[in-house]
């Protein structure tokens, strides 16, 4: 995909661990991006940006990653979240159960990444 | 010459003579001579009594047309033309007619006319005229008396005939007007019955009469004076009503005559006359001839009429005497015709009741109950709330309203009433009260006296022939529905009349019974005695018995028994013969004596025992598996109560008393009660039954049986089944997570019910520290704590206890020493206790302790204390080494999820790590971090699988362990 075209993908990055937000910022820094530090943030800015990607970590504060998705699923029932998760066996499959789309396993490579988000714009 | 002149002179002298002995003739006779145009009818020559006869001058009478201008305007056309005719055939001709005189009057003339021919011509008429007024009154009076009489003979009805004389008067006889008025003496009213024609001058006659002659209608001095009044001219009679209208009407003058019979006024015929002075003496004469006859007609049609309707009234009477109809066809019909008979609409009777104050309609007539809207079934009139009827009972007096609207003591109808326009009222006297009553309404014409007298003499006699077929009904629905057969039997025993029953008896037709004799259908042994008691009732009733039981054979020969009895009908030499069929009574008997000897049996060798007993308590009778099942005798039994025998323990009788009371009132089937026999202690179930006498109880058939074993295995099955439910206690408070010490709470909670304990705790041995703790205690509500504390000191024989020995005080107070533990319990009034080893595979694990405040608490309860202590123990067990497991489990399971987060904080930050590698460090260095990562990763995943495999076999473990 050009850069100039992912600068037209919107994709909303939802983590607690702020170094970590600031690496997946410059990893995607050709995406449209904002940024949100726990679930009810990334609901927030989810309606006012209408982001087409969705990357969410699992254990949050406020509201986990996994009610997140839910509450985003309802408004928008296409919304596409993709879950990043250190501990994937038990709670990754509870992301699937709320809708996420795929998952990203902690650690994980830029390439990995990019692929994953390629798949669904 | 001369000698002519003598002749001629005497010749005219003997012509003059001639003429004036003519002339003296001519205008001497009583009639005219007259000389006139044949075509112009104008007369040339009259005589003198033309002015005299009609009143009309010679110079009048000479004056063209006169002849025709005089003639009456009745006769005028017919007259001419007839005249005409004759002249025009040269005929002589004779006629009569009328001609208006100059005052007015009509005159009747005859003219005799010969016509003079001259040159083959009709030339002139000359004739005679004579007045025949007078003959032509008379043949009138004659005429009208002639078709009167033959009116009156053929006469039917009164009404028809005054008509008719009103028209033969009038359209036969040249009358102009004529009316017959009756008398209504009591109200001084003549009232027009009859008239010639349907004018409207009638109405106006004034048909009242006073005293006083001036005022009144010449009918009211006919009346009053019972003579005949001449109007001789009305226009100069003095200005009255009916004058001024008779003018109208051009009638000039009136006769009125009075119709007597037997010297009693019944009424008048006035005639009217358009002539003045109409009626001569004559005439007069012969008219009162008239009124006689027509007078005596009336009489005799009145008579005719009456004989009729008397007539009709017997026809009536015989036949509902005669008809074989029921007593309400008859009562319909006699009503029907004391309407027809009154010429009636409405009409309806009834009786009187026996205090004279209410009116029992028998019949009402249909018209009444298809126009009146009063409710049909109102059939009962109280007579202080009725009308006009009312009135008539109370004064005994027929009442006869001609006018009911103007009628005063009327008291008006209720709602839905038929209108009323005139009613005869007809009450029948009896022994001086009114039996009976009719009353019939709306006739056209007014009732008479007639009408109730012809009502009275029906009702009397309908009301006693209704009365026999009223009582003839009553006694043929006596007779049929006796539900007891009968007979009429005459001297020779043949049977006369048989009823309805004596064929469901004698299973024979009736027609087939009546002509035999009696005894035909009586049982062969017992005919003789039959015949004996015929022959004594013939010779002295009294030496029969009245009843007596008789065998009689039906058709089918089956015997049937029966109770005969036998009466003479007074005044005649027959018998009544009834028969009651006791068969099935005798049958019944039969079977009661049967039953009773097999319910004796069944008594006394019944397996339960039954006692009877007197609603007192007290045994009347018992049978023998009752004395075995208490172990005495008979003689010890009856006459006592269960109580005098000492068979029920004094804290049951309040309950047996109330069960007792309860069976008084029929409450109770069966009840199940304890009672101590030879010091043991039985269970029996009784079913009472409460026996009634003449709806009054007077005994309980009480079936006895002994369900001491039933009510042992149902203790048994209660205990099991009261263990079973403390274990699932116990495993519910397992599986839902309970802790032991909940667990243990609510076993004990379960076993305190059905012990009947008041204090119930469990201690809980520690083999360890070689002590006691307690773990749960659960008391009665109404117990007060219990603060000790425990030790093995508290137990008496702890070591025997431990060793499996069950430690059992009846009484605390038998005791001498006491335990820190039994002085506790002496202070909450605890008396007697239990404590139970738990023992576990030989290994002692706690006691349960029991104790009551009743001595001796435990003694029935033994068995199953210990049985439910030994599940008690190995659940409580179970339930100890649960909670161990579960407490392993737990931790486990917090150990695994502080794993996980573990690694997720290693993962975490790895990921930034490898992301600050990926974008921020040179190649070299990427490489070396990238190996490192890659080595904790995989020491990671190695941990991951050891924790898959823990996660594996906690939930293998926790689900064998738990489930």
């Amino acid at each position: 995909m050009a850069l100039k075209d992912r600068k037209n993908v919107k994709i909303l990055i939802v983590d607690d661990d702020v170094i970590l937000l600031d690496l997946l910022k410059q990893m995607l820094y050709d995406f449209n991006l904002r940024m949100a530090t726990n679930g009810m943030e990334a609901v927030e800015k989810f309606k006012s940006f209408e982001p087409d990607i969705v990357l969410m970590d699992i254990v949050m504060p406020v509201i986990d990653g996994i009610e997140a998705t839910k509450e985003i699923l309802r408004i928008n029932k296409e919304a596409k979240v993709i879950a990043i998760t250190a501990y994937e066996r038990q709670r990754g499959m509870e992301m699937i159960r709320a809708g996420a789309v795929g998952i990203l396993e902690k650690p994980f490579r830029k390439k990995d990444l990019i692929e994953l988000i390629n798949n669904y714009i | 010459m001369a000698g002519d002149v003598p002749e001629k002179k005497n010749f005219e002298d003997e012509l003059k003579q001639l003429k004036n002995r003519y002339e003296g003739f001519i205008n001497s006779a009583n009639c005219i001579f007259w000389e006139a145009d044949a075509q112009t009818f104008q007369f040339t020559f009259v005589s003198r009594q033309a002015e005299s006869i009609l009143g009309y001058s010679m110079e009048e009478w000479k004056k063209p047309n006169f002849w025709v201008n005089i003639l009456h305007p009745g006769d005028r056309a017919r007259v001419i033309s007839f005249c005409k005719k004759e002249i025009s055939k040269k005929r002589d001709y004779r006629l009569e007619y009328r001609v208006i005189a100059a005052d007015g009057r009509t005159v009747w003339l005859e003219d005799v006319v010969t016509v003079v021919v001259e040159n083959d011509k009709s030339a002139k008429i000359i004739g005679i005229k004579a007045d025949i007024t007078v003959r032509k009154r008379v043949e009138r009076a004659l005429k009208v008396l002639n078709k009167v009489n033959h009116a009156i003979i053929h006469a039917n009805d009164e009404k028809e005939l005054l008509n008719e004389v009103c028209r033969i008067v009038v359209e036969e006889c040249g009358y102009c007007f004529a009316w017959i008025g009756y008398v209504e003496a009591d109200k001084k009213i003549v009232k027009l019955v009859a008239n010639s024609e349907d004018d409207d001058y009638a109405e106006t006659i004034r048909l009242t009469w006073g005293e006083i002659e001036a005022e009144d209608e010449p009918a009211g001095t006919v009346i009053r004076e019972k003579k005949v009044v001449v109007e001789r001219d009305i226009a100069t009679a003095p200005g009255k009503p009916w004058c001024e209208g008779a003018l109208k009407r051009c009638y000039a003058s009136s006769i009125t005559l009075p119709l007597i019979y037997k010297n009693e006024v019944l009424g008048v015929l006035s005639i009217y006359a358009t002539e003045k002075d109409a009626f001569d003496d004559v005439e007069v004469k012969l008219l009162q001839e008239l009124v006689d006859d027509l007078s005596y007609g009336i009489a005799m049609l009145r008579v005719k009429r009456e004989r009729e309707r008397m007539q009709r009234v017997m026809n009536a009477l015989w036949q509902i005497a005669t008809t074989k109809a029921d007593y309400k066809t008859l009562r319909e019909y006699a009503l029907n015709e004391i309407i027809q008979l009154t010429n009636s609409k409405y009409g309806f009777f009834g009786l009187m009741s026996e205090d004279d104050e209410k009116l029992t309609t028998l019949a009402w007539s249909k018209d009444i109950m298809e126009d009146c809207k009063i409710p049909a079934e109102i059939h009962v009139f109280p007579v202080r709330e009725g009308g006009i009827w009312a009135d008539a009972v109370k004064e005994k007096k027929i009442i006869i309203v001609n006018d009911y609207e103007s009628y005063p003591d009327k008291k008006g109808f209720p709602e839905g009433h038929i209108p009323l326009t005139r009613l005869l009222v007809v009450p029948v006297i009896a022994e001086g009260r009114v039996a009976s009553l009719a009353a019939v309404a709306n006739k056209d014409t007014d009732y008479t006296e007639e009408d109730a007298e012809l009502i009275r003499i029906f009702l009397t006699n309908i009301q006693q022939l209704l009365d026999k077929i009223r009582l003839e009904e009553l006694y043929e629905t006596v007779v049929k529905n006796t539900g007891t057969a009968m007979l009429i039997v005459d001297e020779d025993i043949t049977i006369t009349f048989a009823n309805d029953e004596v064929e469901k008896l004698f299973g024979l037709p009736k027609e087939k019974v009546v002509g035999k004799r009696c005894t035909e259908f009586v049982a062969r042994d017992e005919r003789e005695k039959m015949l004996e008691y015929y022959k004594l009732i013939n010779i002295d009733p009294s030496l029969v018995p009245e009843s007596f039981e008789v065998k009689l054979i039906d058709a089918k020969n089956n015997i049937k028994h029966t109770i005969l009895t036998i009466s003479t009908i007074p005044n005649t030499k027959s018998y009544i013969v009834t028969f009651l069929d006791v068969t099935e009574l005798k049958e019944a008997e039969r079977k009661l004596k049967d039953s009773e000897a097999k319910y004796r049996m069944l008594f006394e060798k019944s397996r339960d025992a039954i006692v009877l007993t007197g609603v007192d308590g007290r045994i009347i009778d018992c049978n023998d598996a009752s004395l075995k099942m208490f172990g005495v005798s008979k003689e010890e039994v009856v006459g006592r109560t269960f109580i005098d025998l000492d068979l029920i323990e004094e804290k049951d009788i309040f309950y047996l008393m109330e069960l007792f009371y309860r069976g008084m009132r029929e409450e109770i089937g069966s009840v199940e009660i304890r009672v101590k026999v030879r010091q043991q202690i039985k269970w029996l179930e009784v079913s009472s039954t409460l026996l009634k006498r003449d709806g009054k109880p007077y005994a309980f058939l009480n079936i006895i049986r002994d369900i001491t074993e039933r009510k042992r295995y149902e203790r048994d099955l209660k205990e099991s089944a009261e263990r079973l439910r403390i274990l699932h206690e116990l495993d519910k408070g397992v599986i839902e997570g309970k802790s032991f010490r909940e667990i243990a709470k609510t076993a004990l909670r379960s076993i305190r019910e059905p012990v009947k304990c008041d204090v119930i705790a469990l201690f809980i041995y520690n083999s360890e520290e070689e002590d006691l703790e307690i773990a749960a205690v659960e008391t009665a509500e109404d117990i007060q704590q219990i603060h000790i504390e425990f030790s093995p000191a508290s137990f008496r024989s702890l070591s025997d206890i431990k060793r499996g020995k069950i430690i059992k005080t009846d009484n605390l107070l038998n005791l001498n020493e006491f335990t820190d533990l039994e002085r506790e319990f002496l202070k909450v009034g605890i008396r007697s206790y239990m404590h139970v080893p738990l023992i576990v595979r030989d290994e002692f694990i706690g006691i349960l302790c029991l104790s009551s405040r009743k001595i001796k608490a435990f003694d029935e309860k033994l068995e199953f204390i210990e049985g439910t202590s030994a599940q008690l123990a190995l659940a409580l067990h179970e339930a100890r080494l649960f909670e161990m497991r579960k407490r392993a489990f737990e931790q486990i399971e917090k150990n695994i999820e502080e794993f996980a987060i573990l690694v997720d904080h290693i993962r975490n930050p790895l990921a930034i790590i490898h992301g600050i590698a990926e974008t921020k460090v040179d190649d070299k260095d990427r490489i070396i971090i990238f190996n490192q990562i890659e080595k904790i990763l995989e020491t990671i995943k190695r941990l991951d699988e050891g924790w898959l495999e823990s996660e594996d076999i906690r939930k293998f473990l926790f689900l064998r362990e738990v489930s």
